[in-house]
């Protein structure tokens, strides 16, 4: 709904005052799967958005794309094409290209889920880096409790039937993070209650019937 | 011997036996020529055309290449038409399925004399048979663009025509290749029978004419030469998607869900791919 892939049953979508959608440089996403589009090199799938947005990418477009994938550490695959990349090298692509058109907010859907787990904690550390350094408003789903912890300000749990949120989590956790910060005590607290958040309420149920 | 000089040479071999075999069989069983030429008879009747034989193909080549281009023009847009849009799709699909299910053969003659015996009817025809499967193909392809890539598209602010262009055609590139090498093929099939029924040049007119005089040597040297011409045309469309389209060969690598496709099933029985495809854009 938050991308414009879904309309409302009712109400609207605001973001900063505005109800409509002007592509990657409202809300960008990062899907599960990198979603390369496998007949542009890497450069051209990270412009991609602007080409959609305004027909066709300028020089300034292209240095700042050089600079994106400068950043997500990919400079010197910028003429590949995407299948000639790992995995880990194709989501951090696709992150250069959610990035583009500067968007107010980033959508994350399990963007690391397809990963092996020794990229995944790779990537993990340089999502922090990419927030740190844009300071982007960005929304990640996730269905790992350590990766909510580690990389979120505040961690949202919802509840799978109905899809409601059910607890709003404040994470304080002081920054820089890195993996060494999952052996904190609040770490640990905060992972537990939400935990607890998701199986609690349903042992319960299932002790009640 | 490497993979390669295996790949040119094993199936050599086998061609220079098969045509060796047949030629000694004609000599050991004195087949008459007028019932089974030898390679040999074949040759000779090729000779005895002499620069006909070549003129007479390049007429053909000429019909077969136009229809074909015809039937791109037709066929790819008519695919990418049936394909995005539900109510084209059920309105005019039926139609196009049923003029393709018109024998050709049947309608060969009629439209000789509806549109004259010049090129005319001949392109028709060789396009009549030719755009359906590169119609259906690209179809296919525009159904079986993944969903992530179309999300991507629409999060990206893509109107249709921009979804198209930019996601739907590229993906359906490797499938329409697929109905293309089909439509090349077809296409000399159309442009045989088109001069079967009206045409005083090109091999499909040397085919009968040769025939009615019992020249068969004759008759048989075109159809090779004719074979020979389908080879090619196959090879030429393959050519064209290795250099130009070479990352749809390998599109199951890339970062999309590899693509069911099916091109044999997609050859034989069109109609029921595309119920399929359709069940699944609903």
């Amino acid at each position: 709904m938050l991308a414009g892939l879904q309309k409302p049953t009712t109400g609207d979508v605001w973001i900063g005052g505005d109800k409509n959608r002007r592509g990657f440089s409202e809300v960008a996403i990062v899907f599960q799967r990198a979603t390369l589009l496998p007949w542009l090199t890497i450069l051209k799938n990270v412009l991609y958005p602007v080409r959609v947005l305004n027909g066709r990418a300028d020089a300034q477009d292209k240095a700042r794309a050089l600079e994106l994938l400068e950043m997500v550490g990919l400079a010197d695959m910028a003429e590949r094409m995407p299948h000639e990349l790992s995995g880990g090298m194709q989501q951090r692509a696709a992150i250069a290209r959610s990035l583009i058109l500067d968007p107010k907010i980033l959508l994350m859907d399990e963007p690391f889920g397809a990963l092996d787990a020794l990229t995944r904690e790779d990537l993990q550390l340089d999502l922090l880096d990419i927030h740190a350094r844009t300071r982007k408003t960005i929304l990640l789903v996730t269905h790992s409790i350590n990766e909510a912890v580690l990389l979120s300000d505040r961690v949202a749990v919802m509840s799978a039937r109905p899809g409601r949120m059910q607890d709003l989590i404040e994470i304080d956790i002081p920054k820089p993070r890195s993996h060494e910060s999952a052996a904190l005590p609040a770490f640990i607290d905060y992972s537990k209650r939400i935990r607890d958040d998701i199986f609690g309420p349903r042992a319960h149920r299932i002790s009640a019937s | 011997m490497t993979t390669t000089q295996r790949r040119i040479f094993l199936p050599l071999i086998t061609f220079v036996l098969f045509v060796a075999l047949w030629q000694i069989l004609s000599w050991g069983l004195r087949v008459p020529v007028y019932l089974m030429p030898s390679p040999i008879d074949i040759f000779n009747g090729g000779m005895r055309l002499g620069p006909a034989l070549f003129t007479n193909t390049g007429e053909t080549l000429i019909t077969i290449l136009i229809g074909f281009a015809l039937s791109c023009a037709i066929g790819i847009p008519l695919g990418v038409l049936v394909s995005v849009n539900r109510i084209t799709s059920e309105a005019i699909y039926p139609l196009i399925v049923f003029l393709n299910a018109i024998p050709i053969v049947a309608i060969a003659p009629i439209l000789v004399v509806i549109f004259g015996t010049d090129m005319v009817a001949r392109l028709i025809i060789v396009t009549l048979i030719a755009f359906f499967p590169i119609m259906v193909a690209t179809a296919s392809g525009i159904l079986d663009t993944p969903d992530e890539m179309l999300d991507l598209a629409r999060v990206a602010g893509a109107s249709p025509l921009t979804e198209i262009l930019t996601v739907r055609l590229p993906h359906a590139i490797a499938l329409i290749f697929g109905g293309l090498r089909i439509g090349v093929t077809v296409a000399v099939v159309g442009a045989v029978v088109a001069e079967f029924v009206n045409a005083n040049k090109g091999l499909g007119f040397l085919v009968t004419s040769s025939t009615a005089q019992f020249a068969i040597p004759t008759a048989m040297a075109c159809v090779v030469m004719l074979a020979l011409i389908s080879v090619v045309l196959y090879e030429g469309v393959n050519f064209v998607h290795r250099t130009f389209f070479g990352w749809s060969l390998r599109q199951e690598a890339g970062a999309t869900k590899p693509p069911q496709r099916n091109t044999g099933r997609l050859a034989g029985r069109p109609f029921f791919v595309w119920r399929a495809a359709v069940r699944r854009l609903r």
